[in-house]
């Protein structure tokens, strides 16, 4: 007992054994907190480090596919530009808009956004971005009284001005010297047939991504918001264009609709506007500057895959209907489709620009679409111009598309935007061609290797020289204008009053 | 430049941190965030930069006059000098257009209405000036003796541009002496990182649905009471959020830097009536009127309510030059006097779910005032949330919007409670639960950081509301 009694510790003891532990607790708490807070630095800086170090030395595009358009450029840095506050707010602009794997991410963020909630009935997603729906403006003439589109200018075969005829002629000789009379107005009142709808669309069917309609096959609908007072600027512009490129130089505006005009489900009807309506409007500004009605010419082809399903633009088969319309109004020979004129090649699994933007649906994994292209057979050689004209190399018109991420098989044609582009074929007829266009365009020169005796394409984003000039300077006798109705109503065409000279 | 961009996320920030990291002495420190704060004001329109340097300059003699000045009447009058400066350099690039407008509507005079660009945050570093000369005059702080000791507080870029309204008696002590510790550090970073997620996750994507709404292109005129309801609710938490996560990024980034700014905002919608909203949201602009307006005798008089008037008619003027803010402070003001009158105590007896449903009623009406600065529109809103509305109760619009942004509606809301302070109480049960809540907090940082800096890439729109202010 005793013992016992002189082996526990006296309360000093133990106060001073409570306060040890004590310390040793706050000690270990203050080095576990320690811890943490390191933890917690080292994570947060390096995340942060790491997208510093991304965004320093990833590779930066330069132009975007999914939005038709080129990115940002880096502004070269002068005082004067930095003090008016230019070159700070170009080289933000550049920063932020040319990140990169940037389609990547806006993917991802399409994705994000879609699955911010859930879907609503069968299907509704309202995330936002839905195009603003304008009344036409009644200043435009009525198909009564607005001026018929001029005739075709066909010069001979010198090159100097031979004859002209009816824009809308079946002529197909190129060299004609005779001149054929107006027999028919190219109509570009379209109204009787702009709801035509020769195929089964489920009037309720689809869903709503934003401002995609993603329909129960996969295939995507961009809807279209448009512009009357864009439009009516496009139309003026090219109206100053045929003006400057004078009589002798036929000028030709081809406002190509979307899939949206002929698949959009009933039950969607009031969330885009009418293309027909836009492309109607254009067309009654026109002074001296003659409409391609390619609105009519796809009403017929509808069941047909003249549009991509996953991607914004049409269809190799698309475009050459509309240059099959084109080459018709142009009175040039038109090479038809078959195996002697061209090769045709197809690769399954395309996935295109609509895909990301449209959150990546199930449907369209479960979907994928065969992307085909036509190589012409004729003999002809393609060189690739700068934007600011200096020549780049010789090569092939079409290129091979398993070179190509399967995302951008679309740039098949001509390497996409990246070029202007001359092609001299072996079609001698005195005729030579300008095309003026966004991406939409691009697919168009393969099926016009057969018309035309040169061919000089040219985008009107990114050309850095004069158009009118170029036209001139090349003796071009044909400039066609090649875009769609979102394009012509819309920023792109804001670019072509500054190409002119 | 504005925090929540890529460039100053991943350019300007890091080659701020790395620089001020490599400088040791704290003076080089110093001379390092004023360089770089200038930078950061220079962005985009270098020229301002002029008026905030004559501003610190013009306010460092104010001060050291103040100091000097043997008698009060001078100190009076150097202080009036300075005051006059400030407000009037406000007046001149904020409220001049303003003015002159209503001068003309009202005497049908045409004198010119000039167009001055407002320089972005002025009325932030202004009202952080006038504290500085007032504390001076009133002997709460030393005239500060450093020219670029005073700069360094004027242009300190993190509450530079929108506050939080820093006064100089804050960080004065830390301008000459402070040292970054692994606390602040860490704790600044993850409230860089939180004030970013606020506003890049929760607030932009709010606000993608309020301009679907009310502030679509066909105004509010078509829409029905839910959808008007739906809009205006959306868009008081979008403010919040923007505003409030603006402010976290300023305090993180001061913490970084060693400043220990005061808070701006306390879940203001936790708020049981008015008064108490006030306390809650931007704190630093009504603890600024509350000390420095406040206490002003007219006339040799001081009046409570008329005291409470001026507060308020100059809080709605302080954010913006049109006649919407003026009614939105005034509508304000008069809760408060309503509430001022019944008293804390008649108050309280009301209860508890009444008092949330009256201040959150009044806050999200306050801001339909507060959004529509066009009267036609601000009309047809009072109209639109009432039985008034010629369009219908609902529509299947709202329903779909409701549905697709679910997720994000909800998220929104639950973060308006103080999450922060939830964990931090969990994690002072034990050792374990503090590692455990820490570890996880650091996940969730890392993860928001990713999220917004992805979202960053498609950012438009994005600019903080006051970054204008």
């Amino acid at each position: 007992m005793s013992e016992k009694r002189l082996n526990k510790p006296s309360d000093e003891e133990r106060e001073k054994r409570l306060e040890r532990q004590k310390k040793r607790v706050l000690a270990q708490a203050r080095r576990r907190e320690h811890s943490l807070y390191a933890l917690n630095i080292s994570v947060i800086v390096g995340v942060l480090a790491f997208i510093t170090l991304f965004m320093t030395f990833g590779e930066r595009p330069k132009i975007s596919t999914e939005e038709n358009r080129d990115l940002a450029e880096c502004p070269t840095f002068s005082f004067e530009s930095y003090f008016k506050g230019e070159f700070t707010k170009d080289f933000a602009a550049f920063y932020n808009d040319t990140v990169p794997l940037r389609s990547t991410f806006k993917s991802m963020i399409s994705s994000f956004r879609a699955n911010l909630g859930v879907k609503y009935g069968d299907g509704i997603h309202l995330s936002g971005g839905l195009p603003t729906i304008e009344t036409r403006p009644e200043n435009s003439g009525s198909s009564s009284t607005r001026k018929p589109p001029p005739v075709v200018v066909i010069p001979n075969q010198s090159g100097s001005t031979g004859s002209s005829s009816s824009s809308n002629g079946n002529s197909s000789s190129s060299s004609s010297t005779s001149t054929s009379s107006s027999t028919e107005s190219t109509s570009t009142d379209t109204t009787s047939s702009s709801s035509t709808k020769p195929i089964d669309i489920d009037p309720n069917g689809g869903m709503e991504v934003g401002s995609i309609i993603v329909l129960p096959d996969g295939r995507a609908l961009p809807l279209f918001g448009g512009s009357y007072s864009g439009g009516q600027f496009y139309a003026e512009t090219l109206n100053a264009y045929k003006q400057a490129l004078g009589e002798n130089v036929n000028v030709y505006s081809l406002v190509s609709p979307t899939a949206v005009s002929f698949y959009l489900p009933e039950k969607f009807a009031d969330r885009s506007a009418s293309e027909w309506d836009h492309i109607d409007y254009i067309n009654s500004f026109f002074e001296g500057v003659i409409p391609i009605d390619a609105y009519s010419v796809f009403e017929q082809h509808v069941a047909e895959d003249i549009f991509m399903r996953t991607d914004h633009h049409w269809s190799s088969l698309g475009a050459y209907y509309a240059a099959q319309e084109f080459a018709k109004t142009a009175q040039v020979d038109f090479a038809e489709l078959n195996d002697e004129n061209y090769e045709k090649v197809s690769r399954e699994g395309y996935l295109g620009t609509l895909f990301g933007q449209s959150g990546e649906p199930q449907v369209m994994i479960d979907n994928p679409e065969t992307f085909t292209y036509y190589i012409p057979q004729n003999e002809f050689t393609t060189d690739y111009y700068s934007f600011g004209m200096e020549y780049q190399y010789t090569g092939r018109l079409m290129l091979d598309i398993d070179l190509l991420e399967r995302s951008d098989w679309y740039s098949v044609n001509m390497c996409g935007d990246l070029y202007t582009v001359n092609i001299n074929t072996d079609c001698k007829n005195g005729r030579r061609l300008m095309i003026v266009k966004d991406s939409y365009g691009d697919a168009l020169p393969a099926f016009l290797t057969s018309s035309f005796e040169e061919i000089w394409v040219v985008d009107m984003r990114a050309f850095e020289g004069g158009i009118v000039q170029l036209a001139q300077n090349e003796g071009i006798t044909d400039v066609l204008f090649a875009m769609n109705p979102t394009s012509a109503t819309g920023e792109n065409a804001d670019h072509l009053p500054g190409k002119m000279w | 430049m504005i925090f929540s961009s890529l460039i100053f996320l991943y350019l300007f920030l890091p080659l701020c941190l790395i620089t001020y990291g490599l400088v040791k002495p704290l003076k080089g420190k110093n001379a390092v965030l004023i360089v770089f704060s200038l930078l950061f004001y220079a962005w985009g329109e270098p020229v301002r930069i002029l008026f905030l340097l004559l501003s610190a300059v013009i306010n460092y003699f104010v001060g050291l006059g103040i100091g000097a000045a043997k008698s009060e009447k001078l100190q009076k009058l150097i202080l009036g000098g300075g005051l006059v400066y400030n407000i009037g350099m406000i007046a001149v690039f904020k409220y001049s257009g303003f003015l002159v407008e209503n001068v003309n509507a009202i005497f049908g005079s045409k004198f010119p209405v000039p167009e001055i660009a407002i320089m972005a945050g002025i009325s932030f570093y202004t009202f952080q000036i006038i504290s500085y000369i007032v504390d001076c005059y009133w002997g709460k702080v030393e005239p500060q003796k450093n020219f670029w000791d005073l700069l360094l507080f004027i242009c300190l870029f993190p509450q530079l541009i929108a506050g939080p309204i820093v006064r100089y008696s804050t960080i004065a002590e830390e301008i000459g002496c402070r040292k970054t510790t692994m606390k602040d550090l860490s704790k600044g970073l993850t409230r860089l990182v939180v004030g970013l997620a606020k506003k890049v996750i929760l607030a932009d994507q709010l606000y993608r649905i309020v301009e679907d709404t009310i502030g679509s292109k066909s105004g509010v005129g078509p829409m029905t009471v839910m959808g008007t309801w739906y809009g205006i609710i959306l868009y008081s938490l979008y403010i919040y959020f923007d505003f409030s996560g603006y402010s976290d990024m300023a305090i993180g980034m001061g913490r970084i830097f060693g400043f220990h700014f005061n808070e701006n905002f306390n879940h203001p919608y936790l708020c049981k009536d008015i008064q108490e909203f006030w306390q809650r949201w931007h704190i630093s602009l009504g603890s600024f009127f509350r000390d420095y307006l406040m206490p002003i005798s007219f006339f040799g008089h001081r009046n409570k309510y008329f005291s409470l008037f001026l507060v308020w008619l100059c809080t709605g003027v302080w954010h913006g030059a049109s006649w919407n803010y003026v009614i939105w402070g005034l509508y304000y003001g008069a809760f408060i006097m309503f509430e001022t009158v019944l008293g804390k105590k008649r108050i309280n007896k009301i209860p508890i779910a009444i008092r949330h449903i009256y201040s959150k009623l009044i806050i999200i009406i306050g801001f339909g005032i507060f959004f529509f600065e066009d009267f036609e529109q601000l009309g047809l809103f009072f109209r639109n949330i009432t039985p008034l509305n010629p369009n219908g109760f609902s529509s299947e619009f709202e329903l779909i919007s409701l549905c697709n942004n679910l997720w994000l509606i909800i998220a929104a809301i639950i973060c308006t409670f103080p999450l922060i302070e939830l964990f931090r109480k969990i994690s002072e049960r034990s050792l374990n639960a503090k590692t455990a809540v820490s570890v996880s907090g650091t996940a969730i940082c890392a993860v928001l950081l990713v999220v917004s800096s992805i979202l960053l890439v498609d950012a438009t729109t994005n600019a903080f509301l006051y970054w204008n202010y």
